[in-house]
């Protein structure tokens, strides 16, 4: 009795092991899933995106009528000019900006963390991965006309009246997206930095460069990796931004706000639709220009 | 040995000035990262901290320590509902993304074949995609298909960018496992599923259960496809989007102290586990 279940469970299991043996089957079973997920609603959904844009709406209803009006439509209509104007400006100053305050961050981190390294690099991940809606809103109160910064710089007498560009403006929204996207910048910048092995930079030294020479040639070429991988992700979010400009730019023309406004209240699903395919393809020519010299896998 | 005369001549020099600036250097370094870092946490110390003011407003002068806004929070049934929803959600999708990231990440490592390459291309994409281009065309697809917007359309919807988040966590952690422990479980005679139970998984299983934390955590904070593929519903961040462009209320601050307090835990358990 109890050999003859031995002997079934033993063979089910060999036919089951034989079957895992097949490369095919086990491709099928691990990659399958997601391949066939992503090809449905990541690819598929994209597809239907540039499909609907070419359609139109009429008494509040998609009417499938191939056109690219849309399309011209997005790259004339006036707002639309200065909303990808300004998007493209804030997005590409709040990128500079970010290199710029993440490097000796980075830097700092990576040649002086030592044993704190792991415990500094947490410090950041952290708020990054905190909740940006809320983190957003507390500087939408914060940078108020009546919000506690504008109540310190007065009473230290700092300003005489409060400063009003701090929120509702094109102001806010880099700051903003610089806030939120720091660490996007820092943590790439440093996986790179971090990789560098310390006896480049002691031969660049021993061989007569200086400090500055050192990190000129030997330590900022080699951090270039994480540098550009920070550089796509910041330039990309921010083109991508909507609760930003929502929440602290007050109004000011934005591509984000532009398309849920098309969804929204504007309900013109293609001119939305149109909106956001251009935005799709400014963010695949960044990445296809980019991509190639990035060290993209790192920062997760 | 001319050259190391003079080497040895300036080395005590040199060195003496390569410390002292380099003390400098570490020194504001370390100043400039502080900085940094005490301003990536400010506006969630705000929140928290005025989230216990009594006063209407969120700003100085400080009028006093209250729960009233907590209270008020728990007496608010749609905000309740908000953060049922969120829960919800993010187990479904934290359930789903974990097993099919982790499948798609052995499939990553462990086997070479064609297509490869697109393959890890269509795995990194919907990553490197804006929410906002991907939330409004779920909404198309959703649309196009006639499927009414639920919180089903929501778990889908973030399983596109929230299933490779998973997998590339995985697969960083496959790429460290030293694949002779198997090759020896197998050699001592254990099937194929026993080397899997008993060793594979086990070794994976921080890994596994981080990236699991991870996927909790960007389902939690989802905002834009929430927004976008939920129709009436609301989870915790469309909540406090939609009240905070209507009216700010102290309440809002208390419902948002909840949520960085809840993806805060999160994140650092899976941090935690990723050492």
């Amino acid at each position: 009795m109890a050999d003859s279940t031995d002997t079934t469970t033993v063979s089910n299991v060999g036919r089951i092991d034989r079957l895992a043996e097949n490369k095919y089957a086990q491709l099928l079973v691990t990659a399958g899933p997601v391949v066939v997920f992503e090809a449905i609603f990541f690819l598929g959904a994209l597809t239907i995106m540039l499909l609907i844009a070419t359609w139109e709406m009429q008494d509040f209803t998609l009417v499938r009528q191939f056109n690219i009006n849309n399309f011209t439509d997005a790259l004339t209509k006036l707002q639309n000019i200065q909303a990808f104007k300004t998007t493209i400006l804030v997005a590409s100053l709040s990128t500079i900006t970010t290199a710029i305050f993440a490097f000796p961050v980075a830097y700092y981190i990576a040649m002086y963390g030592g044993e704190y390294k792991n415990q500094l690099v947490a410090l950041i991940i952290v708020p990054f991965w905190t909740n940006y809606v809320v983190r957003i809103f507390g500087w939408r109160s914060i940078l108020s006309t009546d919000g506690i910064l504008n109540k310190l710089l007065l009473s230290t007498g700092i300003v005489d009246e409060p400063l009003g560009f701090l929120l509702n403006s094109r102001f806010a929204i880099y700051f903003g997206l610089v806030y939120l996207w720091l660490p996007f910048m820092i943590l790439p910048l440093y996986s790179s930095l971090e990789g560098i092995d310390r006896s480049l930079i002691e031969a660049a030294k021993d061989l007569g460069a200086s400090k500055f020479q050192a990190f000129r040639y030997v330590v900022f070429p080699l951090s270039i990796p994480g540098l550009l991988a920070g550089t796509i992700f910041v330039f990309i979010f921010s083109m991508g931004s909507f609760i930003v400009p929502s929440l602290l730019g007050g109004g000011t023309p934005f591509i984000g706000t532009r398309i849920e406004y098309e969804f929204g209240f504007g309900a013109d699903w293609p001119a939305g639709s149109a909106l956001g395919t251009i935005l799709m393809i400014i963010v695949l020519v960044t990445l296809g220009t980019l991509i190639r010299h990035a060290n993209m896998e790192d920062i997760f | 040995m001319s050259t190391d005369t003079t080497r040895g001549d300036n080395s005590p020099v040199r060195s003496a000035g390569r410390s002292i600036t380099g003390l400098l250097e570490g020194y504001w370094l370390k100043i400039w990262t502080a900085i940094f870092i005490v301003f990536l946490y400010i506006p969630i110390v705000f929140i928290v901290v005025f989230s216990f003011e009594k006063g209407e407003f969120s700003t100085l002068p400080w009028s006093g320590f209250t729960l009233h806004w907590y209270r008020v929070l728990l007496d608010t049934s749609v905000a309740i509902d908000a953060i049922y929803n969120s829960l919800l959600v993010a187990v479904v999708v934290t359930t789903l993304a974990t097993v099919m990231g982790t499948l798609g990440a052995i499939a990553l490592v462990r086997h070479d074949f064609r297509l490869k390459r697109v393959y890890r291309s269509l795995v990194i994409a919907p990553m490197t995609i804006p929410g906002l281009i991907l939330g409004i065309a779920l909404l198309m697809l959703f649309n196009f298909f006639s499927i009414d917007l639920s919180l089903y359309t929501i778990m889908l919807g973030q399983l596109v960018f929230i299933v490779p988040f998973v997998l590339i966590t995985v697969t960083a952690r496959l790429r460290g496992f030293d694949r002779a422990l198997e090759e020896a479980a197998r050699d001592l005679g254990a099937t194929r599923w026993s080397t899997y139970r008993h060793v594979t998984l086990p070794i994976l299983a921080p890994g596994i259960i981080s990236g699991a934390l991870f996927a909790f955590t960007l389902s939690f904070d989802d905002f834009l496809i929430a927004f976008f593929t939920g129709g009436p519903n609301n989870t915790l961040p469309v909540y406090i989007y939609s009240n905070v462009i209507r009216t700010t209320t102290p309440v809002v601050n208390a419902i948002s102290a909840v949520a960085l307090f809840v993806s805060m835990i999160l994140i650092i358990l899976s941090q935690y586990l990723q050492r």
